[in-house]
């Protein structure tokens, strides 16, 4: 028996790949405008870190950072998200996005956005935001929990323009089966010029349902000691990104982008979570080779 | 895609004008015109495009018809049974024709093509994955 929610993006995507052959573009400005069938690939190298909230995770070095998307007529690979568009009016489209779950990243070294960086064992990045770690009368490592899933992800996304400022809502679902959990996304993204640089700033705020929070950061009497178990409920979370690059050459840029991701108490509740906030830095030089 | 772009124009050039000079001695339906070219190329579609439109036509017998650009009458002939226009004209994607008394007896497309690919909004940020 399909669940609801997948039923209702499995019914999307039909309607979706049946409109995307008559619907035409629509139109852009800015860095956010791209061409179609061109390869965008960059490189960055330089120095940042994510930090990971959980108990005995690693931090991420990142030293080497791809970007990589190809926008065909009918379909598009960007940054590890596949997927179609259609136009709705020159202003607004819907899209279809399949991607692999981001919370597995936190549990594994090896995974999407992780891959080409090193674990920090040593290292200690800056801290941007107030920290507040857990005082929690239990901690549990994510060496003592069982291995977490490795789930891909189905949703639709509505990006709207207005006033120079996109839109984006967004709804996903599990359909690989591992996590049989829902998370959606509500958020802004403004692009600007200045003397000292392109500047991206967006702001989403995440609600991520029980059963997707339970499957990474619950706890069972089968991984914990009786009396430390969790169980996961519906979380919000909410993220501040600013991107910040400046052309050195016409392929040469500097680049610096910060992330800050606050989590909430459905999540810093488990005794596996040790911090209340994921924090992102880089800083270092992009090339790119379109 | 510039290639491309450039690449199909030629082949439709030399395709039509090769058309038009057998056409000129062997036409052998009641009627047949050529139209050359078809497709204007333009480095960006909002620019427009401007270009030389050539239409040549042949009759079996005489007739009065009138040469129509996007609902417009360009030109007419009275009981003839050939003729030929020639306008350097901005064009808009739409239909040429040649009618006779508002009856269309022959049409064909013009097209605008850019060179430059067609441009869309991306869907994820710069270094979104980090």
């Amino acid at each position: 028996m399909i669940k609801k929610p997948l039923k209702i993006v499995l019914l999307m995507s039909l309607l979706l790949s049946g409109f995307a052959a008559t619907a035409s573009t629509p139109t852009c400005q800015g860095d956010d405008c791209i061409a179609e069938q061109k390869l965008y690939l960059s490189w960055a190298l330089g120095y940042g870190q994510r930090s990971n909230p959980l108990h005995g995770g690693k931090k991420l070095n990142l030293v080497l950072l791809p970007e990589i998307y190809y926008y065909s007529k009918y379909w598009f690979f960007d940054n590890g998200r596949l997927g179609s568009s259609i136009a709705l009016s020159d202003d607004t489209q819907l899209s279809i996005i399949g991607q692999f779950n981001q919370e597995k990243g936190y549990f594994q070294q090896w995974f999407s956005g992780n891959l080409l960086q090193f674990e920090a064992n040593t290292m200690v990045g800056p801290e941007f935001g107030a920290a507040t770690f857990r005082q929690a009368p239990f901690q549990i490592a994510v060496s003592q929990v069982n291995k977490r899933p490795t789930a891909f992800d189905v949703g639709l996304q509505l990006d709207t323009v207005r006033n120079g400022t996109l839109w984006q809502l967004a709804y996903w679902t599990d359909v690989s089966k591992q996590h049989h959990g829902q998370y959606a996304s509500l958020g802004a993204r403004r692009g600007w010029q200045s003397l000292y640089g392109k500047w991206q700033l967006s702001a989403h705020l995440h609600w991520k349902s029980a059963q997707l929070i339970d499957t990474y950061y619950g706890l069972t009497a089968l991984e914990v000691p009786s009396g430390q178990e969790y169980q996961g409920r519906d979380s919000w979370q909410a993220e501040l990104r600013l991107n910040w690059s400046k052309p050195l050459t016409e392929r040469l840029s500097v680049l610096v982008f910060l992330r800050y991701l606050q989590l909430d108490s459905a999540m810093t509740d488990s005794y596996l979570v040790r911090s209340d906030h994921v924090t992102t830095w880089f800083g270092g030089v992009s090339y790119r080779f379109f | 895609m510039r290639l491309l772009c450039c690449v199909l124009a030629l082949l439709l050039g030399v395709s039509l004008s090769s058309q038009a000079e057998v056409a000129a001695g062997q036409c052998t339906e009641p009627l047949c015109w050529q139209v050359s070219p078809t497709v204007c190329v333009t480095d960006k579609l909002e620019q427009g495009c401007e270009a030389a439109l050539r239409v040549i036509w042949f009759s079996d017998t005489p007739r009065t018809v009138c040469l129509y650009l996007a609902e417009q009458a360009e030109r007419c002939w009275q009981e003839a049974t050939s003729g030929q226009w020639q306008q350097q004209v901005n064009w808009q994607t739409g239909w040429l024709s040649l009618r006779q008394q508002q009856q269309v007896l022959l049409s064909a497309e013009l097209q605008v093509l850019s060179r430059q690919p067609a441009k869309r909004r991306r869907v994820s940020g710069a270094w979104s994955i980090f």
